[in-house]
């Protein structure tokens, strides 16, 4: 599904060398490392983010086709759960309305995927005519992710689901990445090792010792 | 309701302060003949007006007491006597109030309608384009009055395309035939000259409401949940610029009201800023302060109507 | 002042510096009058010529020199007016937030004074009050304080409840001591609401000509321009190109000129 081989982002003087990352179809791939080592880079670099001068590869291939090739479209079959999942919510939009709009986008009417997500993540249904401003932090984040997964993508991005919310919540959000694993290939990055390694299938580590600083240009 | 009833108490605040404002103003101006600040050269300016002048204000008596005259006055519906006009001002402002209303409606819908659309749709392309508004600032520089006398030129004058004074030909009555269509000729030049001058303001404001939230963390989400530009533009973007939209359209309102009268003045519209220029140009002091205490209360009125609609729209 | 420079676009560079030609053009531009701006002994409309770089008007006055006589009232009426207003405005801003109390009155005041159409006040004052230059100037800065009350509040009182100034507060630090810390974040909005009032200004100054109030002496474009719109046949000659035009450009181009500098994309 994903092959990188050889990248390099750079900031300012800054260069992150990235080791070789590959995830096959069905994987759950958690990359790991101190902050600001360059977790969200990477997801900036797979989503197209990143200026061209930004970056260097030898090989970087999403889903078979270079990542050059991508627009757009990348995001009809990848699912991106941002750091900011509890401030991605529209605050004029009730939760309804959000799964409204997605299930739009992809052309299909609601047909009780939305309710079954939501009981999968342990999510009331009469959170449906709520706005988010009413939401506690633990929900938006599993709103989030549920929205994510009503594309039905094929690929799901979750940068740092770990950071910023309840003990509980993240007991839920580990169920329900089991309940995926194996029909979505997942690539995670938190900078929590023990929740990473209870949620992927194996690790990529990211600094290995001081590496990650000590690239200058 | 409680919001409702703190709402009606600060408006009430308000009209008072309005009607304090309108009854001190020119008792407290220099050189104006009702100053209390040099009662004799006020006295001696005094003896240039006609007796419905000193009977409406009573400069004699003590100020609690012209207030108080005052009040009752307004309460009356009693404007005092326009001194060019020569008759009752409530009349005057009577008259010519629905022209106003009509020119400055009108004006106000148009130019919000393109002036919202166009602002959004330039806060929505790629990158920042802040360049594409200079032709908008440029516009706003020039004084609503300059704007009026420099179509007048070109438009009634040099090409004869559209009439240059009045809101309906001579000699038309509302009962003529082809009435309607003489008043929206005749209509034409000052409600253009009215819309240009506020659809800057407005378009500027709307561009940067958009801007500010294209930088907003959900709107990335909604690029990243793949959702179709039509909802974004509509739920993500017009929803959220949506209040403040409104706070502004408060505010460009009252102005369109004093730019209408700008307009009409250079017109000769028979609406109030006719009746402005001629009280200007002749020192009529009962119209020009019947104007003012109008405009304030019609500025208020649409004030509070923006203000309940915020409210009712920021309910979440 | 370097730092400023740097952080201005390359148009509000080009901006920056037509302002500052308008104030060298107020400080210095009567040198090149060729004659006085009210000396009305030249023959009486003459088109542009040597002599006569803009030409005459009806009465005989050069309308060059007019226009270079303008600017210094121009800039006059502007900086004064935006000192006072801009003064007045943020002082009393500052007062409303250290003395909670009164802030309320005076913000429900302020409140008043936007929602009425402040040109109708002004222009009511003009009519009324002896038409003085002092006076238009006091009047402008009476009725558009309020603007800058509002503004001038919402930014301070950000600040106000940021840590820093909370914490001078609670250890009984007097008043000085919380405008300096206040001035560190604050001094930026002053500029733009500087610049926003002394356009503001100008836009008075015109719209009170036009009505035939304010000094009737002063040649200020507002009366310039004023002069052209009453002139018997604006209408049906070309006389306007140079007698309205001249007045015209150079008001709307130091109106726009300050609005660009003013405007902060993604500010509302």
């Amino acid at each position: 599904m994903i092959e990188i081989q050889g990248l390099s982002i750079f900031y300012g003087k800054r260069k992150l060398a990235y080791p070789d990352i590959s995830v096959k179809k069905g994987e759950a791939v958690g990359i790991a490392g101190k902050s600001g080592c360059g977790k969200t880079s990477l997801f900036s670099f797979l989503l197209g983010e990143l200026p061209d001068s930004a970056f260097s590869y030898e090989r970087a291939e999403l889903l078979g086709r270079d990542l050059s090739l991508w627009g757009m479209e990348r995001f009809e079959k990848i699912s991106y759960i941002p750091q900011f999942a509890q401030s991605a919510l529209n605050p004029r939009m009730k939760v309804w309305e959000h799964i409204d709009a997605v299930l739009s986008a992809c052309g299909r009417r609601g047909s009780g995927e939305a309710e079954e997500l939501f009981q999968k993540l342990a999510l009331s249904e009469e959170l449906f005519s709520r706005y988010p401003s009413t939401l506690s932090g633990g929900q938006k984040q599993r709103i989030v992710i549920a929205l994510a997964m009503l594309k039905e993508p094929e690929l799901l991005f979750m940068d740092e689901p770990s950071s910023a919310i309840d003990f509980i919540t993240l007991r839920r959000i580990l169920e329900y990445i089991w309940s995926i694993k194996g029909t979505t290939t997942i690539l995670m990055t938190a900078h929590q090792r023990p929740f990473l390694e209870k949620a992927v299938d194996r690790i990529v580590e990211l600094s290995e010792g001081e590496k990650c600083w000590k690239s200058e240009m | 309701m409680k919001r409702g009833g703190k709402m009606v108490r600060t408006y009430g605040l308000y009209l008072v302060l309005i009607l304090c404002i309108s009854f001190f103003l020119p008792r407290f101006l220099p050189g104006s003949p009702l100053s209390v600040l040099d009662e004799a050269t006020a006295s001696q300016n005094m003896e240039a007006f006609p007796d419905t002048f000193r009977e409406y204000y009573a400069p004699e008596k003590p100020e609690a007491v012209q207030f108080l005259l005052y009040l009752k006055h307004l309460l009356s519906g009693d404007l005092g006597y326009s001194l060019t006009g020569k008759r009752k001002v409530a009349d005057m402002i009577g008259e010519s109030l629905g022209y106003s209303l009509l020119l400055a409606g009108l004006a106000m819908t148009v130019s919000t309608c393109i002036g919202v659309w166009y602002g959004m749709r330039a806060g929505l392309k790629e990158g920042s384009s802040p360049v594409r508004l200079f032709p908008l600032i440029l516009l706003q520089a020039v004084p609503v009055f300059l704007l009026a006398e420099s179509l007048r030129l070109l438009f009634s004058y040099r090409l004869s395309w559209f009439p240059s004074r009045g809101a309906y030909s001579v000699g038309m009555h509302p009962s003529s035939e082809g009435f309607l269509l003489d008043v929206l000729y005749h209509m034409v030049l000052p409600l253009t000259v009215m819309i240009l001058s506020e659809i800057p303001g407005i378009a500027v404001f709307t561009y940067n409401s958009t801007v500010r939230i294209k930088k907003q963390q959900f709107v990335r989400m909604a690029v990243y949940l793949n959702l179709t530009q039509n909802i974004i533009e509509k739920k993500y973007f017009f929803r959220n610029i949506l209040p403040e939209i409104l706070g502004k359209l408060s505010i460009q309102s009252i102005s369109c009201v004093a730019g209408t009268m700008f307009v009409e003045a250079v017109f000769a519209y028979p609406g109030i800023g006719m009746l402005l220029r001629t009280a200007t140009a002749n020192r009529d002091y009962p119209l020009m302060q019947g104007i003012l205490l109008t405009v304030c209360t019609l500025a208020l009125v649409i004030n509070a109507i923006f203000e309940f609609l915020i409210q009712q729209i920021s309910r979440r | 002042m370097k730092k400023i420079w740097s952080r201005l676009s390359a148009v509000q560079r080009i901006c920056a510096g037509i302002c500052i030609f308008y104030f060298l053009a107020a400080a210095f531009g009567p040198i090149f009058s060729p004659f006085p701006p009210d000396d009305f002994s030249s023959p009486a409309l003459l088109p542009p010529g040597r002599v006569h770089l803009l030409g005459t008007d009806e009465m005989g006055h050069d309308i060059f020199s007019m226009v270079l006589s303008g600017f210094r009232y121009t800039m006059l009426f502007s900086l004064t007016a935006a000192l006072g207003s801009v003064s007045l405005g943020t002082v009393l801003a500052f007062a409303s937030l250290y003395f909670p109390r009164i802030g309320r009155g005076i913000n429900h005041l302020a409140t008043v004074f936007l929602i009425i159409p402040d040109i109708l006040l002004i222009l009511f004052v003009a009519a009324f009050a002896a038409p003085t230059c002092t006076n238009t100037i006091l009047s402008m800065i009476f009725f558009s304080w309020p603007r800058v009350f509002r503004i001038a509040r919402s930014r301070l009182s950000a600040c106000f409840s940021s840590n820093k100034v909370a914490y001078t507060m609670l250890i009984g630090g007097n008043m000085w001591d919380v405008i300096r810390k206040l001035w560190h974040d604050g001094y930026p909005v002053i500029g733009t609401l500087f610049m926003m009032q002394a356009s503001r200004a100008v836009t008075y100054e015109t719209t009170l000509a036009f009505f035939g109030l304010g000094d009737p002496l002063l040649k200020t474009w507002g009366r310039l321009i004023r002069s052209a719109l009453n002139y018997e046949n604006f209408f049906y000659d070309n006389t306007w190109c140079w007698y309205l035009l001249p007045a015209m450009i150079c008001v709307v181009v130091y109106v726009a000129v300050l609005s660009v500098l003013v405007f902060d994309e993604g500010k509302v």
